[in-house]
């Protein structure tokens, strides 16, 4: 998976191929977690506030997932 | 509060992957599985160089350096905020840990790790030997697993593996929240880079390139905030428990221990290898 | 471990629930944990289950022949070996280890460990059938008693019949413990062959010409003091991966507290990465360079004069007209025939030199003393190197003129500093005058007997002495084999025949020896080849009787730390042997109770331990045993600080009594050499020098089977400049055929810049089973020089072209988990 062998990271440019792989024969939507992925990172370089960032998923996550327990939950959100 | 982080001094690391191996062996991590690896930058495969050999006898362009890369503990981890379930979660001192109950295989972590530090249980985990090594149990198949800082070690007190078995004296652990820890001061003193800075992601290790630091001289696996003036491995007695069960003795300067009784090998189960 | 004596044992702790303890550290750590309570161990991570503390911790020591002997922790918990870690020594900052010894909780349960003796099942001591040795050979199940009565009695026939010299014992490297000097008594008792080091012997012979001292390579300061150089030149070594990467920091602090780091190789390695000058010279050139350094010295004037009149035969006197040296002897009355004379400055009146003795000395001139014409020494060598310019030499070597000087000039003006040349230089035929010219290099810089001085690249380390053990006083023992002599014995009976070998610690004669296709052509002949190891290596293959050595965690013994730490190590057991294996001391002693010298060896190994330490007044083998390491202290930090061991007790700047090769006499340092000469023969067959680099993945042909390591590393690759493969058609990750008039190999190609053009590389150590074809071996040939006597590996040239298309490199290509070793040769069959 990862390896060893392999000299330095890959670029960022040439990740979301590597991330597609890696998300390849998940039993969950490859699609979502590769937009998360993407609007993630957004939000560590503050483009996206964490409520955004929550709000902007929660729905997809519920139905995906049954569940919703990121740590991105604003304080007094609606979780249903 | 506490918040550890690691340095790496890149003009100390010698590439040997005492970090890399040692880390493997500690942590029980599967065969074809790293949770820290040791990049090359430099040339397109490890180990070798960027430019081109001098033709002229002078010194040339060539460069090579290397990189020890694991989970970079990020302040603000993506993965972190991408998980379902709340498995992958950020302790109080820092350290980005899994829950292996938790965890459901979604994957969607490593997606979002930039620094490809985790890493899938896509089989049965194999280990060699067979029963495990190090002093962590196994991870089962279909969770996401990658390094801990080696928080089952730092919650004792002691320094990561990589840390302790580092040759080089190149990997510094320690409370970036301290200002007189060594990290901080190496942070404050050298330049240090993060890995893909631009993202935001603020990790907690750090690299040093440019100016070498002294390292921090390792003759002891407890970490440095542990550490008192006695090296546990001296033969000072003072810093020796007097034994619980009041041994006498033993301490004058001993520091070997057997197994108790006659230690049968163990066999293990081979599967190439027997003829028996 | 079974014993019982309470010498060191602490009465087990137990705390909590935790289970068996030890370590101080880790006896200090149960106590946190009593402390803390029972939640303590994971009270932040349910879900990780923590076994820290929970492991017997047994102090031992990694064995191989490195520059390590690394003292470690071995953590156990339910009865099997989980971990390695260092232990630090008693002098606690030599605390150290590499990624090899780190990992043998992979090596110990490896399925090439051999479990049981073994006989070859169509070999009788009677009818050796010797066609049956080889990839082939099949081998049946013995007792411990069947195979060394076998072996008795084989040794016994043919000492009756040929002689006891025609039995050769053979000893390797591959276990730094005691059992080689039972192994030598026994030896030398029975009155066999014993073997003699024929590699990696050459730098320090020229070295030892110079100086006195050396063999391998010489005496160094300890590695402790390397952080008082100023200037270090690694000459032809990549220490931080090979020999010194167990010490690296000593060097890395010297670099940070301001030293400057020179790399001279043909190779840009990690050492090379590190430095501040890098000298990319061409193979086989060193001597060229040298010289060239030399001559800067002279002609900047920046030699040390005081120490070249103190503690050199710069200023001795050469007769013109027989090259000798003048004695006192010619010209007083009384003088001693081995005294050399100088003259003062500005008189002519001879003066005997004393050791260590300074005086105002003239260093140059032409002088006539009672007659006889004169010059000195020194006046000798300038004139000699005045050939030498770095500008005349910068296009043969490959290095650029004003980088010649700088390093140079680094060394001579910036304090004390030194070089540290590796084995590699030894490992071209003539290698032995680099060790004579960098020996006088640093006689012009004064460079020794200071803090901060380097002379080789690795530390001197501590040896238990053992006195004459190997030698008892009533026994007679055999002549003696230089490695590179055994195929001509073996086949030829030159210098004398030799028709059984018993070998321990050691895969040399199938895999490590040059030309490998030659010594096993010898083996193939023998009338016995009886091979104690722990793995079924490829020489193991080719045994007649196998007797399966435990791995070290399972043999206590006591390690010497020669080249590496001034320690001597007690190796105390982990675990007992598994399956049969055996400590090579039963065996031995089994097989000198057979022979009738069974009163020659005590009982039980440990009583052979403390017999021989109480040959060594710096160790106390109770206090040895009880500490694990015991800091020898007589070795001293600083070397030759002494008057030299050589006749005038000073280096030699001239050698009146040189020997000489091919025409060439080594007086003063003189440049010869093999293949690697622009004019060699076969250059244009075989246009590409051919090294085999010792990496961080292996010690000789050790740990070759670590899985840990195999993932990073898991196969022999050719290291060639992009330059030279796309000359030939070769692609980056292709299989290609390297060979030779000896042989050939395939394997991986790497596009590697760090590897100058014409030059190529397979990191020594792997095994037959991980070459698509061939061996690293197959190409390198067994010729050496008669001065240095030393197995010239690098010397060698080597055609390189694409792998045929129908090689079958399936082994490599599935994906499987240990890369090689797909067909594991299991150990016990
Ligand atoms: S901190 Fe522990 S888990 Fe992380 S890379 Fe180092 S050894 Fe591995
Ligand atoms: S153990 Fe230290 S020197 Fe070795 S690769 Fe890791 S960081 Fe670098
Ligand atoms: S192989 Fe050598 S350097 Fe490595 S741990 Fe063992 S003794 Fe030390």
């Amino acid at each position: 998976m990862n390896d060893p062998q392999q000299p330095r990271l890959t670029p960022i440019d040439e990740w979301e191929d590597e991330a597609e792989a890696m998300l390849d024969g998940v039993e969950y939507d490859t699609e979502l977690g590769l937009r998360m992925a993407r609007d993630a990172i957004r939000v560590s370089n503050g483009e996206l506030s964490d409520a955004e960032f929550h709000e902007k998923y929660h729905e997809e996550i519920l139905e995906e997932f049954g569940e919703d327990e990121r740590p991105t939950k604003p304080e007094g959100f609606d979780d249903d | 509060m506490t918040n550890y982080g690691l340095v790496i001094d890149q003009e100390r690391c010698i590439g040997c992957q005492a970090c890399a191996v040692s880390c493997k062996q500690e942590n029980n991590v599967p065969m074809g599985q790293f949770w820290n690896r040791v990049l090359t930058e430099g040339g397109d495969k490890i180990d070798t160089p960027s430019g081109g050999y001098p033709e002229d006898g002078g010194s040339g362009s060539l460069d090579m350096q290397y990189q020890p890369t694991a989970c970079q503990h990020c302040e603000n981890a993506p993965c972190v905020k991408v998980c379902p379930v709340n498995a992958t979660y950020t302790r109080d001192d820092g350290i980005v840990e899994i829950d292996y109950d938790k965890c459901i295989g979604c994957r969607y972590c490593m997606a979002a790790c930039p620094y490809n530090a985790r890493v899938f249980n896509w089989d049965e985990p194999e280990q060699m030997p067979e029963e495990g090594t190090g002093d962590v149990a196994a991870r089962p198949q279909g969770v996401v697993e990658k390094c801990t800082f080696c928080s089952h070690r730092v919650d004792e007190g002691l320094d990561p593996a990589c840390v302790v078995n580092c040759p080089a004296d190149a990997r510094i652990f320690g409370d970036l929240d301290d200002e007189g820890s060594t990290v901080s001061k190496y942070i404050n003193e050298y330049e240090t880079d993060q890995l893909l800075e631009d993202r935001g992601t603020d990790p907690k290790t750090h690299y040093i390139s440019g100016e070498m630091s002294p390292g921090r001289p390792q003759t002891s696996d407890k970490m440095e905030s542990e550490l008192d003036d006695v090296s546990p491995w001296s033969d000072g007695t003072e810093d020796v428990p007097s034994d619980a069960d009041g041994s006498d003795s033993s301490d004058s300067g001993g520091s070997h221990h057997s197994i108790e009784g006659d230690a049968d090998p163990h066999v293990p189960a081979v599967g190439s290898g027997g003829d028996d | 471990m079974t014993d019982n004596d309470g010498l060191y044992r602490r009465d087990v702790l137990k705390a909590g629930g935790a289970a068996a303890a030890l370590g101080l550290g880790g006896g200090e750590f149960l106590q946190g944990l009593a402390e803390r309570g029972d939640e303590t161990a994971s009270k932040r991570d349910p879900s990780i289950e923590n076994y820290v503390g929970q492991n017997d911790v047994i102090q031992t020591v990694c064995s191989p022949n490195c520059r390590g002997k690394c003292p470690i922790d071995v953590h156990v918990r339910d009865g099997q070996v989980k971990k390695v870690e260092p232990h630090p020594p008693e002098d606690e900052q030599y605390k150290r280890a590499c990624v090899l010894g780190l990992s043998h909780t992979q090596r110990v349960y490896d399925p090439t460990r051999l479990k049981y003796p073994m006989k070859r099942t169509d070999w009788s001591p009677d009818e050796p059938n010797p066609d049956g040795r080889g990839p082939d050979a099949e081998f049946e199940r013995v007792s411990w008693d069947e195979a060394l009565d076998l072996v008795a009695e084989k040794m016994q026939s043919l000492k009756a019949a040929h002689g006891a010299e025609s039995v050769l014992f053979h000893e390797g490297s591959g276990n730094y413990g005691q059992s080689g000097k039972a192994f030598n008594r026994l030896a030398s008792l029975f009155g066999s062959t014993q073997s003699a080091w024929g590699i990696d012997a050459n730098v320090g012979r020229g070295f030892n010409r110079v100086t006195g001292t050396g063999f391998f390579l010489p005496p160094t300061n300890e590695a402790e003091d390397w952080e008082n150089a100023n200037t270090i030149i690694v000459w032809g070594s990549d220490l931080f991966a090979s020999q010194f990467q167990m010490d690296a920091s000593k060097v890395l602090d010297a670099v940070e507290s301001g030293a400057k780091l020179v790399v001279v190789d043909p190779v840009y390695t990690t050492t090379a990465s590190k430095a501040d000058l890098w000298l990319p010279v061409k193979p086989g050139k060193d001597v060229h360079l040298a010289l060239a350094m030399m001559h800067t010295v002279f002609e900047d004037g920046t030699y040390d004069e005081q120490f070249l009149r103190k503690r050199t035969t710069g200023p001795a006197l050469i007769r013109k007209d027989t090259g000798d040296l003048l004695k006192a002897s010619d010209v007083f009355e009384d003088g001693g025939e081995n005294q050399v004379v100088a003259v003062e400055q500005g008189s002519a009146t001879p003066v005997e030199l004393e050791p260590e003795t300074g005086g105002p000395y003239a260093l140059f001139g032409e002088y006539t003393v009672d007659g006889i014409e004169c010059e000195t020494a020194l006046t000798r060598l300038r004139d000699h190197v005045a050939d030498y310019a770095p500008s005349k030499v910068a296009a043969k070597t490959g290095v650029d003129a004003e980088n010649i000087r700088t390093a140079v000039r680094w060394l001579a003006t910036r304090g004390p500093g030194g070089i540290a040349p590796s084995y590699a230089l030894g490992r071209y035929k003539h290698g032995h005058i680099f060790g004579q010219t960098y020996a006088m290099l640093m006689g012009l810089t004064g460079d020794y007997g200071r803090h901060g001085n380097i002379h080789a690249h690795h530390a001197g380390g501590a040896t238990l002495s053992a006195g004459g053990w190997g030698t008892p006083e009533d026994a007679d023992p055999g002549p003696s084999l230089f490695f590179p002599e055994y195929p001509d014995a073996i086949l030829d009976g030159d210098p004398h025949k030799v028709r059984a070998v018993y070998s321990i610690e050691s895969n040399m004669m199938g895999n490590q020896f040059p030309d490998r296709q030659r010594f096993r052509e010898a083996i193939r002949t023998l009338e016995m080849y009886v091979v104690a190891d722990m793995h079924h290596t490829d020489t193991v293959q080719h045994a007649d009787i196998i007797l399966p050595a435990p791995h070290w965690f399972e043999q206590e013994d006591i390690t010497s730390s020669w080249g590496s730490h001034p320690h001597i190590s007690y190796r105390h057991k982990v675990q007992e042997p598994m399956w049969e294996a055996r400590d090579d001391y039963d065996a031995i002693r089994g097989l000198a109770e057979r022979l009738g010298f069974g009163d020659y060896f005590p009982e039980t190994k440990r009583e052979m331990l403390r017999e021989i330490a109480g040959r060594d007044d710096d160790i106390d083998f109770d206090t040895l045993f009880e500490q694990g390491t015991q800091k020898k202290e007589s070795v001293p930090i600083v070397k030759y600080t002494d008057a030299f061991p050589t006749e005038t007790g000073r280096i030699k700047m001239y050698d009146d009594d040189a020997p000489s090769e091919e025409g060439v006499t080594f007086d003063v340092p003189r440049p010869l050499e093999d293949r690697t000469a622009d004019d060699y023969e076969k250059a244009d067959e075989y246009p590409l020098m051919f090294m085999q680099k010792h990496s961080r993945f292996r010690i000789h042909s050790q740990y070759e089977m670590l899985n840990w390591v195999r993932e990073v590393n898991p196969e022999p690759q050719l290291d060639i400049h992009p330059s030279d493969a796309k000359a030939r058609g070769i692609e980056d990750g292709e299989y290609v055929r390297v060979h030779n008039d000896r042989g050939e190999m395939i394997v991986k190609a790497k596009y590697n810049e760090a590897f100058q053009p014409g030059l190529v590389n397979t990191d020594q150590g792997w095994w037959s089973r991980d070459f698509i074809k061939g061996h690293h071996n197959d190409l390198t040939h067994n010729e050496v020089s008669e001065v240095g006597q030393t197995m010239a590996f690098y010397d060698v040239r080597v055609a390189v072209e694409p792998a045929p298309d129908n090689v079958d490199t399936d082994t490599y290509e599935a994906d499987t988990l240990r890369g090689a070793g797909a067909d594991a040769r299991a150990g016990g069959d």
